[in-house]
């Protein structure tokens, strides 16, 4: 069983790094992984460096879905989201990493703000592994293991 | 202020010092962030808003491009309506026309034949002329159906106060003037005065159309029509127009009010009175129905709203 900041799942998930901006926890056997965002916004330095502490981890345990709880975040760094979209996905892409399932805020507002914001990173960099890639959205970390 | 800084340098306790520096730092470190986390905001509304009116203005040129869509098919749709009413027009004034100029022939060959008919009375001459007069019948009928039908398309009900029972009595009258060979009896039942507010011209073509019907679908022996009208309390009216015909077999009975339908290979009929009969009685607001037992007789069963 794994207790998360908004739910309680069945599975175990083990912890591989927290700092006061999110955790990530991983279950090798199911070859997931989940990010859980714990502030209502994440500095670019902090966001890269969660990225990368958990780089390693995600490689090492061929983990093929990655699931993004971004429910507490209410703003977000366009050049933080373009470095994880162009950057960070394409790398792990390269290991196995296809998979993204992204939870959001109930907040309409937030949802259009996203939407902005992929949609400018879409306009501006042609090249990406994007379509590659198999992207949803989910309702809770429940539904995003089963989705 | 300067009570809490001379209390320091009196202390001169260096550790309250770091740590008041640490505090400044972090709450700079700190205000660093909210700054980041403000612009960030900004930025992100900044955005969403340039995004949100990129897809009105996207909203707008594809509302633009329906309306414009909509009025060229409505466009379009006007021109094809008045290209359709001109046909339409057409075909039926040549319907009406064609159905009327083929009557005169036809009555100078039922004269000629009446002539023939006396000039000798042979048997077989006698039954060659029946013949004849059989085939005359059906090609009026047909010409009255077209003729019928092409009226009905176009004609505007005209309301008057009809009695059924003397309509009734006038049109069976004539059907069996039509047919004097034809051994038949008629009954007609109806409630007291049996006055209805409907079109005269349509009604009377409908019954004349459905008891033609009776006569040309006959078995051997006495044809038998039975007219049975009913007033409803939902003030409508109930005709019936049974017959002791040949019937038609139940497989064909949704098909007989389509239009130039024969329910079998030998049927001499139009293939239009029943199809005529139901645009006539619609056309009046009623409905209609047939009951039917093959080798046993046909019933028509029509309603019609009393005003």
């Amino acid at each position: 069983m794994t207790i998360l900041l908004n739910e309680t799942l069945e599975e175990d998930f083990q912890q591989i790094f927290q700092n006061e901006f999110a955790g990530v926890l991983i279950n090798t056997v199911l070859k997931i992984a989940i990010c859980e965002t714990r502030k209502d916004y994440i500095p670019i330095e902090d966001f890269k460096e969660l990225f990368q502490s958990m780089t390693s981890s995600l490689i090492d345990h061929k983990i093929e879905k990655f699931i993004f709880d971004k429910r507490e975040l209410r703003a977000f760094h366009q050049p933080s989201m373009e470095w994880y979209f162009i950057h960070w996905k394409q790398e792990l892409f390269q290991h196995g990493l296809k998979t993204h399932r992204k939870i959001l805020p109930k907040e309409i507002w937030f949802r259009k703000c996203v939407e902005a914001g992929r949609d400018e990173i879409l306009k501006n960099q042609k090249n990406t592994v994007l379509d590659k890639l198999d992207i949803k959205y989910a309702e809770s970390v429940k539904e995003a293991i089963a989705l | 202020m300067l009570n809490w800084y001379s209390m320091i340098r009196k202390k001169e306790s260096p550790e309250v010092l770091a740590s008041l520096q640490k505090r400044v730092f972090d709450l700079h470190i700190e205000n660093e962030v909210l700054k980041e986390h403000l612009a960030s905001q900004r930025d992100m509304f900044i955005r969403t808003n340039l995004y949100m009116n990129e897809l009105q203005n996207e909203l707008e040129k594809s509302k633009d491009l329906v309306q414009q869509q909509n009025q060229e098919l409505e466009e379009k749709v006007t021109l094809r309506t008045a290209e359709l009413s001109t046909i339409n027009a057409e075909l039926q004034t040549l319907l009406y026309r064609s159905s009327h100029d083929l009557k005169a022939p036809l009555c100078t060959i039922k004269g000629l034949v009446m002539l023939l008919e006396s000039l000798n009375n042979d048997e077989e001459h006698v039954e060659i002329c029946a013949m004849m007069n059989d085939t005359i019948y059906r090609q009026e009928t047909l010409l009255q159906n077209l003729s019928f039908l092409g009226s009905v398309k176009s004609r505007h009900c005209i309301y008057k106060e009809i009695n059924l029972m003397s309509l009734l009595k006038e049109v069976t009258d004539e059907c069996k003037t039509k047919h004097p060979n034809v051994h038949t009896e008629i009954k007609i039942d109806t409630p007291e005065n049996p006055v209805i507010s409907s079109d005269t011209y349509l009604l009377t073509e409908v019954i004349r159309a459905v008891i033609s019907n009776s006569f040309i679908f006959r078995k051997e022996g006495p044809l038998e029509i039975t007219l049975d009208v009913k007033l409803t309390e939902s003030n409508t009216i109930i005709l019936s127009i049974r017959d002791n015909g040949i019937g038609i077999k139940e497989k064909f009975i949704p098909l007989v009010f389509d239009m130039f339908y024969r329910a079998n290979e030998q049927s001499q009929g139009s293939g239009l009175g029943l199809f005529c009969t139901k645009s006539a009685v619609e056309k009046m607001g009623g409905s209609v129905i047939l009951r039917t037992i093959e080798g046993s007789g046909t019933e028509i069963i029509i309603t019609l709203p009393l005003q």
